[in-house]
Formats: C-alpha cells, structure tokens, sequence
C-alpha cells in the first residue's frame, strides 16, 4: 500500500513529461496508421468492431467540423446534416456516375475532396445570411437549408429520389478512415490556431469589438462556414462509401441532432471534446445494444444528466496539450523589441488627420448628434467632454462605423470613410476602446492582442490548414510582437491568462494594447478613467501621453474625470444633448460659461472647477 | 369561389395550431432566451393523454382538455424544475442542448410504452355544414375558436396583468427583478406552466381533428411552430401568431400553386428569404447595439 | 491529469463494453438466427410486430424440441437487434449479428432504407439474409452489376408489381378512369408504388387528375384533398401508411368525396379498422395476406398471434413469420447447419405454403413469386376480395 502512492506519483509524472511533447502524438498517428492497414488486410480485429470504430472516424470529422461553427464561432447551427448529405451525394454522383465503378478506387480521395468542395459551396447560402444575422435566426437558417437539402434530394430522380442512391463500391476502409481523420484533425486545429481562427473566436466572444479590432467578420464567417462544410461533405462522401447506400432519410434533421450531441457532449470550443464526444456517442450507442427499446431512451437521459452536472460537456473550451500551439519563447529567433517609431504609414506631425463635417445621427425621433464640425490634427491629444447622454459615445461609434450617421461625413487621412465598415475603418487607422470594456473574456490575454494584428497577417486560411512556411513564418513574427508589446505594457506575466480573469485596471490597459496592436493612427479612448480612483488615474494619464509619443499617435478621448481631461488634453469639445457647445483649450474651456451651465444647471456654482 | 374560401379555411386551421403552438416556444424564451426543443413533445403528450382520457377513461370533452392540459403542465413544470433550472447559470446552448435530450427522451419513453399508433376516439360529434361548396366542420371551427380563445387570452395575461407585467420584465432583466421583489423562479414556474398547457389543449384539439396519434408526432410540427416563432420574432407573442398564420398560409399556398412535392422546398425556401431581409422576424425588435 | 486519465479510463471502458458486448454466449450448439427490426424510430409499429413474429415463430420450433436437420434436434436462439430506422445502424447491427453474434441467417430489415445497406454486409459476408418487407427491387439486386445478390431474399413481391397489378384492377373491377393519387413523398416504398400505378394507368387509357404529395409526419391532408375533389376524381388512389390512412379518407369524407378508394399494402394493419370506423368501408386494398382466410396454417397462426398478442397479426407479422417458415424449410432442407447450403436450399424452395400464400423463389433470383391478395373493408372487417396471380 505504501508503494502505490510513490508508484502512481512516478506513473504521473512520466505522462506529463509525454503530453508535453510533441513527437508521442506523431508516434501515435503512425503507429495507428499503420495498424490500421495491418488491422484491415489481416482481419485483426472482426468487422464489428472495424465497422464501429470507421463510424468513430466519420463522427470525430462530423463533430469537429460542427464544432468549429459552434464551438469555435459560438453560431448555433442545427443542420449539419444537409452539408454531409451534399458531400455524400457529390462525391457517390462522381464514382457512380462520371467515373466507371472500376475507376473508384483511384479517384476515391478525389471523389471525396469534390464532395467536400460541393458541399462548402453550399456553405455560402447559409454563410451570407449569418452576415446580418446570429443566434436562434442563424438556426433557423441552417434548419431550413438542411430541410431543403432533403426535399430537394427527393425530388430528384437521377440519384433515386426517396429510394435513395446506390451502387458505390465499398471504397471508405480503415486506413482512409483513419487517414481522414487524422487529417481533418489536423486541418481543423491548424485553422483554429490561426489568425482566422483567432478571428473566429473574436466573433465569439465579441462580434463587435472584433470589428473594431479590423477583424473583417463577413470573410471570417464564410471562411468558418466554407471550411466546416467541406469536412462535413468529407465525412458525408466517407459515409456514402461506407454504407454503399445513402438516401434523403439518413440526412434528416435527426441526423442533425446526433451531430450536435456529440458536440455538446464532448465540449464545445475543443478538439479534444470533439473527438471524445464522437467517440463516447457512436460507442454508448452500439453498447447499449443490450437494452434494446429502452436504448434511445436511456441515451438522451445520459446527456441530460451530463449537461446538468457539466454543462460545458466533458471538455468544454479545454484543450488537449497535444492539440494546443507551441508556445513562443522569449529568444525564438524573431523576437525584436517593440520599435512603435519604426512603424511605416507615419504622418507628420500637424498635418490634418481627421475632418468631420456635419455629422448628425438620429435614434428615431431623437437626435443624438446634431451638425457636429471638426478638425483633428495629427500628433494632438484631444477630450470630449459633456454630460451623460450628450452623444459623445454617438459621435465615437459614427466615426468607427457602428452607426451610420443621418448626414454628413468623416474623412480619415484624406479618406471618405462615412460609409465603410468597422473593420475596413480600422483597417485605415482607428482604433478604440469601449466604456464598458469589451475584452475577448475567454481567450488569454496574448490572443486578445493577436487578433488585435488582425490585418498584420499576410498568409490565407489555406497556408494555415497545411501550415506552410509563410504561416509559421508570420505567426512567429505576430508571437514575437504581441508579447513584445505586452512587455511594453508590463502585462507579460498575464500572457497565458484569460482575459477575464485579470484585475479590473489591467484590463482596461489591454484593452489600450489590443487596440495599438492594430497599428492605429488615431486612437480613441471611450472613458479610460472610469472607476479608477486619483492614483490609477494619474498612472493612466501618463500611460496615454507615453504612447502618443512613441506610436506618434492622435488620440480622442471621452472622460469624465475632469482633472484628467484637462491635465491630459491640448484641445477639448464639449457635447451638450448633440451639440457642440464650446471648444478649445482646456484654460478657455473651464471657464465657459455654457458649459458651466452644461454642466451644473444655469445657477451653477461658480466654484465648480473639476474635480480634483 | 368556394375552393378558395375552402383552402383559406384549411389555411386558418393549419395556421391556428401552428400559433397556439408556437406560444409556447415564444413565451419560454421571452424569458430565458431558451428554445424550449421538448415543447413539440409536450404537445405529444398532450395528445397521448387526451387519448388515455377519452379511450381509457371514457371521459367528456371539457375533463379531457382539463385532464390533458393540467397533465402538460405538470410535465412542462416538472422539466423546468428538474432540467432547465439546475442550468440556468450555464451557458445557454447547454440549456439547448438539454432540452433537445429531454425532448427525445420523451418520445422514446412514449415510444417504448406504446409502438403501436392510437386511434382517438370522437369525443364531439362531428357536424360537417356545407354552404354552396364550402365544407365547414365542427372541429375545424372548435379549432379556430379554442385558438383565437387562448391567444386573445394570452395577449391579455401579457399585457395588462401583474403577472405579465412581470413577464416582461423578466425577459429584460432577469438580474434585477429579484431585487425588485419579484419571485422569478414563480413567474418562470408559470411561464413554463402557461405555455406547455397551451401545448396540452393543442395536442388534444390535434388529436380530436386528425385522430391517429403516434410518439414522433410532434417533432415535426414542433419544428414548424419554432420556425412560426422565429419568423413572426421570437420572444414576441403577437409575433408567434402571426408566425403561425403565415406558415400556414404559405405551406397552404405552395400546396395550392404547385406540386405538392416541393411544398417544405417552396416553404423553407421563402423563409430563407424572409429571414434575409428581415433579420429579426417580422415583429421582432433588432436587438440595439450596445457599444 | 485527473481529467485526462478520468478519460482515458472512459475511453477504455467504452473499448471493453464494445468488445465484451455479445461475447458473453455460452458455447452450445444451439443456432443463432438474427432478427433486425425497427424497435425505435419512425416506423416502431413494423419493429413491434416483426419482433412478436418473430419470437413467436422461433418458440413453435424451440416447443417441439429444435429444428431438425440431418437428423439432428437444434435450438434456436433469437438474437433481435434494434436498427432504429436508420440505414447506419441496421448496417452495424448486421455486422454485429454476423461476426459477435455468429448467426446462420438474418431476417429484417424490414424497411429497405436499412435493408439494402444490410444486405451489402449479408452478401460480402456471406450469410442469408430475408427481408420481410422490403419491396425495393433494389435490395435483392447488386446495383454494380445488375444482378441479384445471391445471399438476399424477401418474402413479400415487389411494388412495381403491385403497382401494376393496382392499376389494372382498378380500371377492371372498379372501372374507374379518373383517379387522383395522394402519397407520402419520403417514403420510397409508397412513391415507387404511386409512380408504378400513375404510369400503368396512364398506360391503359386512364387519367390521373390529381398527383399529390406529403411529407411523413404531416397529419393535415384537407389542401391536398380540396384540390384533389376540385378535379372530380371517379377513385383515390392511396399509397399511404395505415396510421395516415384514416385521416386521409375522412377528410375526402368530410368534403363529400364518396368515390371508391384503393390502398396499397401499406394499409395493411387492423388497427385500421379501429382508427378508420365506418369511414374506409368499401375501400380495397392490396395485401400480402388475409388473417380471415379458414386455410389451416393461416388460421391457426393468427389464432396463435392473438392468443399470444392479443392482436389480430399484420402484414409485417404474417410475412416475418414466413420469413422464419422459408428459413426452417431451407435449414431442414440444407443437410447441415452452414450459411451456404441454407442459401442454396432457399434457392430451391417452390410451392412453399405460407400464411401469406404460395411462395416460389427461382434460381438466381430473390425475389419470390407469389400472388397479391386484394381485401375489400366492408362491415369493419378485411374481407377477402381476388386473388391476383403474376
């Protein structure tokens, strides 16, 4: 008994010494690669469990694949089926039909790409909707392109109709399961940790202030969509080869649901989940074979109870070490110090920056901004001032296009930006931050500010799923800025952390990083101070006149904290319901008379001078 | 003439359920944002007990609708105390994901005691009257009117009473209320009650109109109805009748117009659409961005 | 660490219950026959009664002492596996009845959607395999070479030629020459029975007025049924499940719709009779058997049913149970236990006697011929109408 403890110790300290390398996970997929040929050629396993474990391989690619959309882009799609289902018929249409039979068996990896390629064509009818729509409307979306995929199907008598498609050879075995796998896996995790799929989990967490951060969410969504259908269609052209049989039964809206338990079962955001929810569920299934009728119903009383005692399913947003990147390293060859100076589209210094010309914004009936003028020269730091409900955060939101205004226009640097998008108005030069700060919470501090170099990337979603060197290359150099960047902030010791779990004034800090890490021009501060007491304040005040200087930025700042405002600012305008009231230096504003009035009401006491 | 006041009867009947249907589905995630997938089940059980009520029990229409209703609600509360609420805190698809498990519990659990499909018997006798073409039945009028009963109702529940007042509430803020001294965990109770009872007297008006009942009769209608809510905006009442209605419409009008084959193409391909250009439902308020 | 050697243990577990799962037989020398049925699913009624046949059928054999081949006594031991509907899951539990639980024959599925990928594993596999039900004439053939599977059979005839003979009858007996078709869309048995039917009787001179579909799980016919009553129809024609059947026709009732109407075999359950009440009397349908018939082994084997049941036997039971009946007669035939000398003795039967009448099945073939039997609704019973041979 004694022993044991020391034993299980050594046990345990040898399996952290393996998982946290990376060549047992290789070793692994060869090893089972290998057997996976032996097992099939030699009969080494009888063909049950052959059968159990293809259809382990073809739910691991569906589940991942859903997870991805789910999981990964927080969406609820519910129709997966309808993806699988073109993949399935494409890739049977093209052995079946435009190759001999015999021809199968060489164009079969062929055969199953097109499928895929079918399918994440069709991606972009349900991807262009989830544009201007999210959530249970998205849902609907995918219920109805899975139910038209079905009626659809048939109606068509050329791949049989309701009778259903045959005539595929037995082409899908154990190796080209496990080879599919392995690299739908591999692909998947590959695009997950890459810039896109950092965009995808922006959207996530925070659509909007992924926007801000230039994270171009349209392109990210049909990215999401494109990729996670084309492995649908993967495992649906494996399946059809499999079964030798589909028809538009088998992808009903119940073969939706059994993607999505296995999703929800193994853990959303996690490609470990994935595996082991596809595993658990094609096993249970087959398992409790035993009870007969009562199966079915003790299978959903299972995932019931597990979502109610691990509503994050077994993995929910954890990963398997094997699965996560390598982590940068201080010393990996690209790491250079953070030269802010060094960064190229510079202007110079009292040049015109920004120009507004009679913006006003409407909410209905209420008129939020009303004919507001400016000119913003580069270099300056300048406050908003005004009461709440002034239309300071309005004016903040039209210039980094959230709202567009009623009338009137921005130009940014000689650009018309008016009518842009939030990320293509980042992508110009502006960058802000939120009142309510709106960090990416569940995504460590080192990704918040990676998606932050959103656009800093010049690889496509292609170079990441293979991982070519144009990838590893620049995801180096964005590893290496980023915490040279969060060295400069002192937020290094928090790269590993999620953003939630920071102290409040450091995440209004990050949130400052995060936006310069998109190589703004301009930045704009929406209420920086607030709830900080006079000594975070006065740490912030300098932090904001540190980075003016050494990222030779412009910056608007919207505060309250009056001693702030004015000790940091060289130009203030003060808003008063929509209207700019009175603008200037901060001597010329702390005596007007209407903005005293503004403030105070028209009795006002004389002695009000900001707070201090 | 009369073959098209027919199907525009046949259009209101469809559409009818569909609405008092999708009531419950609007209603639950007015104040949870929960799609509630067990409700088309609920709806089942509600036909299943009108079916033990009437071939079991022998009883009379009005203890059928009490007995079929009050079992609903005793179901619809029991799965809100047992499944959602332990998960209220969760995220939220977990709380889906629950309701999908508990929905296909349901059926199989129904399923297991009864494989074979019931025939429910004629509780009312069935008047057919006929005004120069137009067949018009009593079960079809029962249905149009029990339905328009209980949305107007309903409508007024939400709108003018305590505890729609609170209702509302809930589906605004459900951090605060407590702290106004509403008991949320009552009013959710009710909410959950109102709604799977709604799903109970459809059921039962279901079975009474097409008698043959089975385990996996509400998953599609159960479907249809989500997608009524949705379209009409959902967490809005007046949306999800509206939703229904025009589910039946268009289900009806692809039917009338073309070959029936491509009736849920014509049907899910018009409400792609809708959604398209009208994100939110019909009725439903986009939701205001919060910067 | 904990959680991930919490699930590696699953993980191993889930391995040793898939393993270990059908292994636990004793070694006898009883025989293994398989059953697939639709337990759960969207067709459970065709699952219960296939699964009461079915252990009915092998009972009767076990009671006399076993099955008697080459002068020795066998046990029978039924091993029924759940195919929920769906084509994956009929396909694992046939492989799972070939290689775990060695059984010398299969019998189901009976829907074709799980027959047919069924089947390709019995054929590779080399073990008999009969479908009940199946009227898919793809299951019996091998869609590659367009030949018949030589280890796949059915008990039943196929819905092109009910079809056919469907067509033909109601333009004889029923003299009808306009008739509308209402069908169910997603089921293939039903759209191939009510596209067979279009065809023949389009053929002959007939006019379809009406071709309407649904979609399974609709319940609500009346748009289908206006339409169809503004074409004025002299017969209705519906290839629709028992469980629609009702509401189809008191709808065309309710509408004041009184011209014959003519089903397929689909109808054929007497819980008809009991969902439907006076509505569907006169209307005709095809069936696979008449449970009034007084033929001795007709009638004790519904006798049996229903002192067992308490149910008058369908369709699926009749011809589950004379699944078993081919089966029996091909193992005593056979000489020796062995999946192969079964299928060939199958092969030869001819004249067999079943409840569901004479079955010959022709070398090469396994598809049997047999003959359909027409059954008239008709004071709320299926009375026996005509009989019609190939």
């Amino acid at each position: 008994m004694t022993t044991a403890p020391s034993a299980i110790h050594k046990l345990s300290l040898f399996w952290d010494a393996l998982m946290s390398r990376r060549w047992p996970l290789f070793l692994l997929v060869a090893i089972g690669f290998i057997a996976s040929i032996l097992v099939s050629r030699y009969n080494l396993i009888d063909q049950y469990l052959e059968l159990v474990a293809m259809y382990v391989g073809i739910n691991i690619i569906l589940a991942l694949s859903l997870n991805l959309v789910n999981g990964y882009m927080g969406e609820f799609s519910v129709g997966h089926a309808g993806f699988m289902a073109v993949g399935a018929y494409g890739a049977s249409i093209l052995t079946v039909k435009v190759f001999a039979p015999a021809a199968g068996v060489w164009i079969f990896p062929l055969a199953i790409i097109a499928g895929g390629v079918l399918a994440a064509v069709a991606a972009v009818v349900v991807a262009i909707p989830s544009f201007r729509t999210r959530g249970d409307y998205l849902a609907i979306v995918t219920l109805s392109f899975n139910m038209i995929v079905k009626s659809v199907l048939e109606n068509v008598d050329v791949v049989g109709g309701p009778r259903g498609f045959l005539g595929m050879e037995k082409l899908t075995t154990l190796p080209w399961t496990f080879a599919w796998t392995v690299v739908s896996v591999w692909a998947i995790r590959n695009f997950v940790y890459s810039n896109i799929g950092r965009g995808v989990l922006s959207i996530r967490e925070d659509e909007m202030a992924g926007a801000a951060m230039g994270v171009d969410t349209r392109k990210v969504k049909l990215h999401a969509f494109v990729v996670s259908s084309f492995f649908a269609g993967v495992a649906g052209g494996l399946y059809a080869h499999l079964l030798q049989f589909i028809s538009p039964r088998t992808f009903d809206i119940l073969k939706s649901t059994e993607i999505l338990i296995m999703v929800y079962l193994g853990g959303v955001g996690s490609i470990a989940g994935s595996i082991t929810g596809a595993v658990i569920y094609t096993v249970l299934i087959e398992a409790l074979r035993v009870l007969g009728m009562w199966r079915m119903v003790i299978m959903p009383l299972l995932l019931v109870l597990l979502m109610i005692y691990r509503p994050k399913g077994i993995f929910g947003f954890t990963e398997f070490r094997w699965f996560k990147p390598i982590a940068a390293k201080k010393g990996d060859g690209a790491i250079v110090p953070y030269m802010a100076a060094s960064e190229p589209r510079r202007p110079t210094p009292g040049d015109e920056l920004l120009t507004i010309n009679g913006l006003t914004h409407y909410f209905g009936g209420l008129c939020a901004l009303s004919d507001f003028n400016l000119k913003l020269d580069s270099g300056q730091i300048m406050g908003i001032i005004g009461p709440n409900g002034s239309g300071k955060t309005t004016l903040f939101n039209l210039i980094s296009g959230y709202y567009r205004p009623s009338r009137g226009n921005v130009v940014f640097n000689g650009v018309e930006i008016t009518r842009l998008r939030p990320n293509e108005i980042n992508a110009q030069g502006i960058a802000r931050t939120f009142q309510n700060i709106r960090l990416f919470n569940n995504l460590t501090v080192e990704d918040n500010v990676k998606v932050g170099m959103f656009n800093a990337v010049n690889y496509n979603a292609a170079d990441a799923m293979v991982r070519t060197r144009s990838f590893i290359k620049r995801e180096k150099y964005v590893s290496a800025r980023v915490l040279a960047l969060l060295e400069l902030f002192a937020l290094d010791k928090y790269a590993k952390e999620l953003a939630k779990n920071l102290p409040y004034g450091q995440k209004r800090r990050l949130e400052i990083v995060r936006a310069l890490a998109t190589r703004p021009r301009l930045l704009l501060l929406d209420e920086p101070a607030a709830g900080m007491n006079p000594s975070e304040t006065g740490a912030l005040m300098e932090l904001v006149h540190r980075i003016r200087d050494e990222f030779q930025l412009t910056v608007m700042v919207i505060e309250h904290h009056m001693s702030f405002i004015m000790g940091l600012c060289e130009r203030i305008t003060v808003l008063d319901f929509g209207v700019a009231i009175a603008g200037g230096a901060p001597e010329q504003i702390k005596d007007d008379k209407k903005v005293i009035e503004a403030y105070l009401g028209s009795s006002g006491s004389k002695n009000y001078r900001g707070g201090q | 003439m009369a073959y098209i006041s027919q199907q525009f009867l046949n259009m209101l009947q469809l559409g009818s359920l569909y609405a008092v249907i999708a009531l419950g589905y609007t209603m639950v995630y007015g104040v949870l944002s929960l799609i509630n997938f067990a409700h088309g089940d609920l709806f089942m059980v509600g036909a299943f007990l009108c079916f033990v009520a009437t071939a079991k029990l022998h009883l009379p229409f009005v203890p059928v609708i009490v007995v079929a209703a009050f079992g609903t609600v005793l179901l619809g509360v029991a799965v809100e105390r047992l499944a959602y609420r332990p998960l209220r805190e969760a995220p939220k698809v977990s709380a889906i994901i629950t309701a999908l498990g508990v929905g296909v519990f349901i059926e199989n659990f129904t399923l297991a005691l009864s494989p074979y499909p019931r025939h429910v018997p004629e509780i009312l006798p069935n008047i057919s009257w006929n005004f120069s073409g137009l067949t018009v039945s009593s079960i079809q009028v029962l249905i149009i009117v029990v339905s328009v009963l209980l949305m107007a109702s309903l409508d007024f529940i939400v709108r003018k009473t305590r505890f729609g007042m609170a209702m509302r509430a809930l589906a605004c803020d459900m951090k605060t209320l407590p702290l106004m001294g509403v008991p949320v965990n009552t009013i959710i109770a009710l909410t959950f009650a109102i709604g799977a009872g709604f799903g109970g007297v459809a059921g039962t008006m279901y079975a009474m109109a097409f008698p043959v009942i089975d385990p996996y009769m509400g998953i599609m209608i159960g479907w249809k109805a989500f997608i009524a809510a949705v379209v009409g905006g959902i967490g809005n009442i007046r949306g999800a009748m509206l939703g229904g209605y025009i589910l039946g419409a268009v289900e009806t009008l692809a039917a009338v117009a073309l070959p029936s084959t491509y009736r849920d193409f014509i049907a899910f391909t018009l409400l792609l659409i809708l959604l398209i250009f009208r994100p939110n439902g019909i009725l439903g308020v986009p939701k205001t961005l919060k910067v | 660490m904990v959680r991930f050697c919490t699930s590696v243990l699953i993980m191993v577990l889930l391995f040793v219950a898939l393993t270990m799962s059908g292994c636990n037989q004793a070694k006898d020398d009883a025989i293994h026959i398989g059953v697939i049925a639709e337990l759960t699913g969207d067709i459970p009624a065709v699952g219960a009664s296939c699964k009461n046949a079915a252990e009915m059928a092998v009972k009767a054999v076990n009671d006399t002492g076993g099955i008697d081949i080459g002068g020795k006594k066998y046990p029978l031991k039924l091993q029924i596996e759940d195919s929920a509907g769906r084509s994956d899951q009929a396909a694992s539990a046939a492989q799972k009845l070939i290689t775990r639980d060695k059984v010398i024959a299969i019998i189901g599925p009976n829907a074709s959607s799980g027959a047919i990928p069924a089947s390709e594993i019995a054929e590779t596999s080399k073990v008999p395999l009969i479908s009940p039900w199946s009227t898919n004439p793809k299951t019996t053939l091998d869609p590659r070479t367009g030949k018949q599977k030589t280890y796949v059979f059915r008990a039943c005839y196929m819905d092109s030629f009910q079809g056919r003979v469907l067509a033909a009858f109601a333009m004889g007996e029923l003299k009808a020459k306009r008739a509308a078709v209402l069908y169910d869309v997603a089921s293939e048995v039903l759209k191939g029975q009510a596209e067979v039917f279009k065809a023949t009787f389009e053929e002959k001179g007939g006019a379809i007025t009406g071709f309407e579909t649904y979609t399974t799980g609709n319940k609500d016919f009346t748009v289908q049924m206006t339409k169809i009553k503004n074409d004025n129809p002299d017969l209705i024609f519906l290839p629709t499940y028992y469980s629609d059947v009702p509401l189809q026709v008191q709808q065309a009732r309710r509408f004041g719709m009184n011209v014959p109407i003519l089903g397929s075999d689909a109808w054929g359950s007497h819980d008809l009779l009991g969902l439907c009440g006076k509505d569907c009397d006169g209307s005709y349908f095809s069936s696979h058997f008449s449970a009034n018939s007084t033929a001795p082994g007709v009638k004790k084997f519904v006798d049996d049913y229903k002192a067992l049941y308490g149910s008058i036997p369908d369709d699926v039971a009749a011809l589950t149970y004379d699944s078993f009946g081919i089966l029996f007669e091909a193992m005593r035939k056979s000489g020796k236990p062995a999946s192969e000398d079964i299928k060939n003795a199958i092969q030869k039967i001819t004249g067999f006697q079943g409840v569901t009448g004479t079955i010959t099945f022709h070398e090469g073939s396994g598809d049997p011929e047999k003959s359909v039997v027409i059954l008239q609704i008709k004071d709320g019973e299926f009375k026996w109408f005509a009989d019609i041979k190939p």
